[in-house]
């Protein structure tokens, strides 16, 4: 069934194109991105519940272009009701922004190339969330959190999380007339225990381009996230140094997300803030390794039909047999480097500015069985459980903070668990040392990428399992 | 405001409700090198509207929340309000109660000047930069200027305003073989030029030195010494260890009258979470509760004698509540930062990404800037990382006497912590 679009931004159509038009005869570029995106967010714990509203905004961003420079206005109660007035107030705070840039040099763009679009979309999902009262869903999770707590008497605290919501975005530029309408969700189950090392944490998520059927999916996972709680408790600290490692399709993401997703984010290229251009046509991984990015190749929770800058989603290969081929890039970025833009310009809302950012990113499927990866381990480790990652394209620099290692002696696990772990490194080497790819490829979304410490985003990575060498302390 | 109380009280089953109005306009810079990327301007207002339902007899209280927007229609926000009076109804948690305070006087009006503010900050980036002789290579300003009402049931009605700044700054350094870049954010009210100007000026050098740095040595231990924000960060499971919701939900190790460094060879934790910092952002009179904020002597010399936090986690603690802080203060230590230095140990001074756990208090980070010190020697490395676990090493912790205030937080420059595992390069 068919996700159904914002009334606000039905209604709110026309007088918006009548204010774009109007815009353009004083800017040499103009474009507005209204938005209106709903959310609930559900919680159950062992001794406390609560509904809020989660992931909303409403309101809208105009893009101005004037002799090259950029500025912008974000604002969220523009009244509609005399369209000539609105104008008025868009046009007085951008040209009042472009009299002060007068004052600096600007990195100037050009976005007159802009091609022509009408779309209007709304994306489906198998169970609608309104199939459920708010009363069943908390019924549900309730339920979850009641299994939970039974299944180990270590237990002291279950938490279980729903979180849906709809995303409906409107873009009209001179060229360009476009409605889409998409939903998401996700759900985790969290479980808290007292060992002999105090508390500790295990858990497991799910995501997706879903409706209610996630929840379904939630329940799939009570088991997984009190394993992953009962290894946590068992886990001591790593002795730091080089292992092999073979990576869930969790850790994989994580690495194809930190390690080259953000290296090739182009507004990087622009600051010269990344090793990436470099590289480019050169090989920075094993002949085995292949990335994708883009809102196209998954249906998963950044899986649109147009960014947050009008152009249309693409499926960008990042890496192929291991030769890096080309970046993502927001429209600004392109214009700057004289390339064009991938579907990959996203603000974390109307109110935030545009970045490149990842959207679905995953390295592709190998032809290895997980049980020869294993056994081809002399001394090292399962990775899994993702909690963190960070950055460095600069200095392709990586840095991935891991729940979980299980290690593995000459083929066999030992049933010894290790963690935290941190794995760091320079990623071309780690790439490089990729020697086995499983078949299977997931991608996971449940949660959020920021750009430096801010601009958090929804993004999903993946991949399959993969075999390599790294540094872990 | 007084519309979305007239709906409320249509529902004589909600209890409580707490009506915060918040207006904010903002003026954001975006710069490459010396030249301008893009500015931005921004006018956003929101209502958020917390309501109360009890279920007086089962001793049961719900809670919902909901965001308004201008754009809202009126038949909108009633069908919002009704949903959340029924959500609110669904929840079923412990009952408690919200203090009665309606009687604040609080006058912190701050004139709204984003734009002289912006620019003044922006003069004195690539001022200081070109005195500093620095390689700025790129950075962003946002100034935000927030009105805010406050009304709760209880009759409290509050207008004040504050303004905000948040910078991102990335410097480059070089050698003949590379080039390297140093991140760092700053969040404060009001602008120290002297302060914030010491700062970048430690940035550039930072930067120089890390375009130098040795691969970190393959240590396994080390005695770790950290510095600014990245003790702010460690010393944050202190904080979040003793809220009143962490204790509820058991996401804490530790209990009230604990002594949580037991046998500790160096320095005892004091600390005060507070109402009001000078420069914090964070300064307020009230939660979102509606609960006056009082400052809160948390941990007194290492023993824990009072969890701060809300009404609700408070009361079921039955304790009186200190209201949500979010402001810190940490005792200095018993050690000079030469004294600290003096021995042999790593220094971090900068990580791609200090991660701390409160709950649990592991701690790990890789390193993108360090100092091996020995024998008195000052050595710049870079790669590897560090991790460790506090409330296992707490027992050797060193605070120096020297303090800082950034922000949020007040408390030692530096700290010394025994028996970290290092995951050297070489």
């Amino acid at each position: 069934m068919n996700v159904k679009p914002s009334p606000y931004l039905t209604r709110i159509h026309d007088d918006l194109k009548t204010i774009i038009a109007e815009l353009s005869i004083h800017f040499d570029y103009i474009s507005v991105l209204a938005t209106d995106t709903k959310g609930k967010s559900y919680g159950v714990r062992t001794r406390s519940m609560d509904i809020r509203d989660a992931m909303g905004e409403r309101g809208m961003v105009f893009r101005a272009v004037c002799q090259g420079r950029v500025a912008e206005v974000s604002i969220n109660d523009l009244k509609l009701d005399v369209p000539l007035d609105a104008s008025q107030k868009i046009i007085d705070l951008l040209k009042h922004q472009f009299d002060q840039q007068a004052r600096f040099d600007s990195v100037l763009v050009d976005l007159s190339t802009e091609e022509s679009a009408t779309l209007d979309i709304c994306k489906s999902y198998k169970i609608p969330f309104d199939s459920k009262t708010p009363e069943e869903k908390l019924n549900l999770l309730s339920e979850i959190v009641k299994e939970v707590n039974a299944k180990d008497e270590r237990i002291v605290n279950a938490v279980v999380q729903y979180v849906e919501v709809t995303v409906s975005k409107l873009f009209i530029s001179t060229k360009k007339d476009m409605m889409q309408t998409y939903p998401w969700s996700q759900g985790a189950v969290v479980v808290l225990g007292k060992g002999e090392s105090g508390i500790k944490m295990g858990y497991n998520s799910v995501s997706g381009m879903k409706g209610l059927e996630l929840l379904d999916e939630l329940r799939g996972i009570i088991d997984k996230s009190v394993k992953n709680l009962d290894d946590t408790l068992k886990a001591t600290p790593i002795i730091p140094g080089e292992y092999e490692i073979i990576c869930t399709p969790d850790i994989t993401g994580l690495i194809a997300h930190e390690a080259f997703g953000h290296g090739v984010e182009m507004d990087m290229f622009v600051k010269n803030r990344a090793q990436a251009p470099q590289f480019i046509n050169k090989a920075v991984a094993s002949p085995l390794v292949g990335m994708h990015d883009g809102a196209l190749v998954y249906e998963q929770v950044s899986s649109y039909a147009f960014d947050d800058e009008g152009t249309l989603a693409h499926d960008t290969v990042i890496i192929e047999n291991g030769i890096l081929k080309q970046g993502i890039c927001d429209a600004l970025s392109a214009s700057r480097l004289h390339t064009l833009p991938t579907g990959n310009g996203k603000r974390e809302s109307f109110e935030r500015k545009a970045y490149t950012r990842m959207t679905s990113t995953y390295f592709t499927s190998g032809n290895d069985k997980l049980e020869d990866m294993i056994s081809s381990v002399k001394k090292g480790y399962l990775l899994d459980g993702m909690e963190s990652g960070m950055e460095d394209p600069k200095n392709w620099g990586i840095q991935c903070v891991l729940s979980r290692g299980y290690e593995i002696i000459d083929g066999k696990f030992t049933g010894k668990v290790v963690g935290p772990i941190i794995l760091t490194g320079y990623v071309i080497d780690l790439l490089k040392s990729i020697t086995m790819v499983s078949k299977d490829v997931e991608l996971m979304g449940s949660g959020f990428c920021g750009k430096g410490h801010k601009e958090w985003v929804k993004t999903a990575n993946g991949g399959a399992y993969i075999k390599a060498t790294a540094r872990l302390g | 405001m007084k519309h979305l109380e007239k709906i409320l009280l249509e529902y004589p089953e909600i209890n409580d409700y707490v009506i915060i109005s918040k207006h904010t306009k903002s003026a954001e810079w975006f710069f490459i090198k010396d030249k301008l990327d893009q500015s931005r301007r921004k006018e956003v207002a929101y209502t958020t509207i917390k309501l109360f339902v009890d279920d007086t007899a089962a001793k049961i209280r719900g809670h919902a929340e909901v965001t308004i927007y201008p754009t809202h229609t009126p038949e909108e926000i009633k069908t919002m309000l009704h949903e959340a009076v029924l959500g609110a109804k669904l929840i079923k948690n412990q009952g408690y109660a919200l203090p009665v305070e309606k009687d604040l006087e609080y006058k912190h009006n701050v004139k709204e000047n984003i734009l002289v503010t912006g620019l003044e900050i922006i003069d004195f980036i690539f001022d200081t930069a070109k005195k500093a002789q620095g390689d700025l290579n790129s950075f962003e300003v946002f100034v935000n200027h927030n009105t805010i009402e406050f009304l709760n049931k209880n009759g409290l009605h509050l207008n004040y305003s504050t303004q905000d700044c948040y910078l991102e700054v990335i410097v480059n350094a070089k050698t003949p073989t590379q080039e390297i870049e140093l991140y760092k954010e700053y969040r404060f009210g009001s602008l120290n030029q002297e302060s914030l100007a010491n700062q970048f000026n430690a940035l550039f050098t930072e930067a120089k030195d890390r375009a130098s740095a040795l691969p970190t040595p393959k240590l396994e231990k080390a005695d770790l010494i950290l510095s600014n924000d990245n003790v702010e960060s460690l010393l944050g499971v202190y904080e979040g260890s003793t809220n009143a919701a962490a204790l509820y939900n058991h996401m804490s190790n530790f209990t009230m009258g604990q002594n949580l460094q037991e046998n500790s060879q160096g320095d005892k934790i004091e600390l005060t979470m507070l109402n009001a910092l000078e420069g914090s952002i964070y300064n307020a009179p009230i939660d979102n509760d509606g609960v006056i904020l009082k400052s809160t002597k948390v941990i007194e010399n290492g023993v824990f004698t009072k969890a701060w936090g809300d009404a609700r986690h408070s009361y079921y603690m039955e304790l009186e509540p200190s209201g949500q802080l979010r402001n810190a203060s940490f005792k200095g230590g018993s050690k000079t930062i030469k004294e600290l230095e003096s021995e042999d140990a790593l220094e971090v001074l900068d990580f791609s990404s200090f991660i701390v756990d409160d709950s649990t208090g592991d701690f790990s980070g890789e390193i993108r800037l360090g100092y091996t010190i020995k024998n008195g020697q000052k050595i710049a490395i870079s790669g590897g990382s560090i991790s460790g676990n506090l409330l296992a090493l707490h027992h050797q912790l060193y605070l120096s006497k020297e303090v800082q205030r950034a922000n949020r937080f007040e408390g030692p420059v530096k700290l010394r912590l025994n028996g970290v595992s290092v995951a050297g390069i070489q």
